[in-house]
């Protein structure tokens, strides 16, 4: 049994988030409630009762319909040498079960030791959940193709059909990715991705666009990729899509637990906010033209958020309009790709009449000015060692490209407990 | 226009308002020669009016079409309308590369309407800008 130290909470409330994509299908939501009494750190063997709460949540579901269910912790059982933790799914419908004891049918109780200083257990950060990727696809050869491609690389697939069903599903859980068919019947790909980003704005304008969205499309023409970019999506991959062409999007990295962003959206931008390979691609690898470029930028750009800033005090939409551009066009020049997508969403905001929205933008361009320094600091290859690896948020950005969680995790991430 | 066989550096013309892409489209364009830089439309104009004078006209325009006072198409137009005046044409005028955001049909249409030679949408790779180079015969 591996023995970890854990976080009871998070483990139960990821539980959750995983299934209420199937929950969502039949009209059930799924609440969760931890006894306030459970000790925040349990040891014991993580990886069954993830599998257990799995497991009953996916039963409950599957007898359940446009209802409510609660997935419930408790503590049942408390000694000197272990506790005994109690779960169990009660659906809104029927009574609460007052005791639930071990093997019925709907809780189950495990047993678990508390964490002792003097253990040498192991500990680890709070366990992430899977990368989740949702297929928005109608051929169902394709779907199933992409679906077994990200699941080859470990990720957690639900496919959907259509455009409406895609907005469906974004409603009731989180995805980090989403692969979007361009051609669909109905609603089209561009419009699904449009309302997906115009449902975000109104409801959050702070938060980082998510989920990344990945376009795949037949179209072969010119403006196909900037068509796929004004409508909020991030990349496209033309069809029929191969393993190499969608593994650099869908990789996971590693990155130092310590150093890992935390998951509140101020944070998130950090991760998209330079695009170097591609810059380096455009230049051919022209390392000094790509400092060149950069310092332009960063030198700019500050005129340029002024600029902003006095169009948006003023609601002075066609001002604003021709500052969006110019950072646009610097932007994509310099590969910010982050500040790229909020100059968009300034304009959008702003076209809109939402000028608070829009001026909370252009305070997180400014925000993100100083993250993309961050990250090409990280890269300068005349950076000393130890600031390259103090800036090691930074360095995620290039390898995970596009994704916002990507995190793996690996025995080497562990450490002893102190 | 600067042929290969005149085995003269290619004059360049760059009218851009945003400094970062100014700093790019220079560092692809220096090795194969001189590159004047326009921060806006006006000023682009007198340096084309003023090369055409000096008879050392540019071979070369890359031209955003977003900035203030005097946008691109505009640019474009006069230049055209400028090079017509001098009896320049056909092959012996510039070439000149819109280089802009831009990337939707209407702005693009107009600006071979009026005879632009070709329309990179940015970022531009300097591949592309070299391919553009070499099939103008700008560079062997």
């Amino acid at each position: 049994m591996a023995r970890v130290c854990f976080d009871i909470f998070d483990l139960v409330k990821q539980a959750v988030d995983r299934v209420a994509f199937a929950a969502g299908k039949r009209g059930v939501t799924v609440a969760m409630a931890v006894d306030p009494a459970l000790p925040p750190d349990l040891v014991g063997d993580q990886e069954s009762l993830r599998r257990e709460l799995g497991r009953l949540l996916r039963s409950a579901i599957e007898r359940a319909a446009d209802t409510e269910l609660c997935l419930q912790a408790y503590l049942a059982i408390e000694t000197d040498a272990y506790i005994m933790l109690q779960v169990f799914v009660s659906n809104a419908d029927t009574a609460v079960p007052a005791v639930v004891a071990a093997g019925e049918a709907s809780g189950i109780m495990f047993r678990f030791q508390r964490a002792d200083r003097r253990q040498p257990a192991l500990r680890r950060p709070p366990p992430a959940p899977p990368l989740r990727g949702l297929i928005t696809e109608d051929d169902p050869v394709s779907s199933t193709v992409l679906a077994g491609m990200l699941r080859k690389a470990g990720w957690e697939v639900d496919c959907v059909t259509s455009g409406g069903e895609a907005l469906a599903a974004l409603a009731v859980a989180n995805y980090d990715l989403m692969l979007l068919d361009c051609q669909l019947p109905g609603v089209d790909g561009y419009e699904t991705a449009r309302r997906i980003r115009a449902a975000a704005g109104a409801e959050h304008a702070s938060s980082y666009p998510r989920p990344v969205i990945v376009a795949i499309t037949a179209n072969d023409g010119p403006g196909e990729r900037q068509r796929c970019l004004d409508a909020g999506m991030h990349e496209y991959l033309r069809k029929p899509v191969s393993w190499s062409s969608l593994r650099p999007l869908i990789q996971p990295i590693d990155i130092d637990p310590a150093l890992r962003p935390e998951s509140e959206p101020e944070a998130a931008p950090d991760r998209a906010a330079f695009d170097r390979q591609s810059l380096l691609n455009r230049l051919t690898g022209d390392r000094s033209l790509a400092a060149r470029i950069i310092n332009a930028f960063v030198t700019d750009l500050p005129t340029r958020l002024a600029g902003l800033r006095v169009a948006c005090r003023e609601q002075d939409l066609d001002a604003l309009r021709a500052e969006v551009h110019r950072v646009t066009g610097a932007a994509a020049t310099a590969g910010a790709t982050a500040i790229r997508q909020l100059a968009h969403t300034t304009r959008h905001e702003a076209t809109q009449g939402r000028w608070p929205q829009a001026s909370g933008c252009i305070s997180r361009m400014e925000n993100e000015l100083a993250a993309f320094r961050r990250a090409w600091d990280a890269h300068r290859p005349d950076q000393p060692v130890a600031a390259a690896q103090t800036a090691r948020r930074g360095y995620a950005v290039q390898t995970a490209a596009l994704l916002p969680n990507a995190t793996s995790r690996s025995a080497a991430t562990w450490e002893p407990n102190p | 226009m600067t042929s290969l066989k005149d085995d003269q550096p290619l004059r360049t013309l760059i009218v851009e308002d945003d400094a970062a892409s100014r700093v790019a489209l220079q560092g692809f364009l220096e090795p194969y020669g001189e590159v004047t830089l326009a921060r806006n439309g006006r000023e682009a104009i007198h340096l084309f009016e003023d090369a055409l004078k000096n008879d050392t006209p540019f071979d070369l325009v890359c031209l955003d079409i977003l900035m203030p006072e005097l946008d691109g198409h505009c640019v474009l137009a006069q230049v055209r309308s400028l090079e017509k005046f001098a009896g320049i044409d056909g092959l012996k005028s510039a070439r000149v590369i819109m280089v802009t955001i831009l990337g939707d049909s209407q702005n693009m249409m107009r600006a071979y309407q009026d005879q632009c030679d070709a329309y990179l949408v940015k970022p531009v790779h300097r591949d592309d800008l070299v391919r553009h180079l070499r099939y103008f015969n700008l560079i062997p």
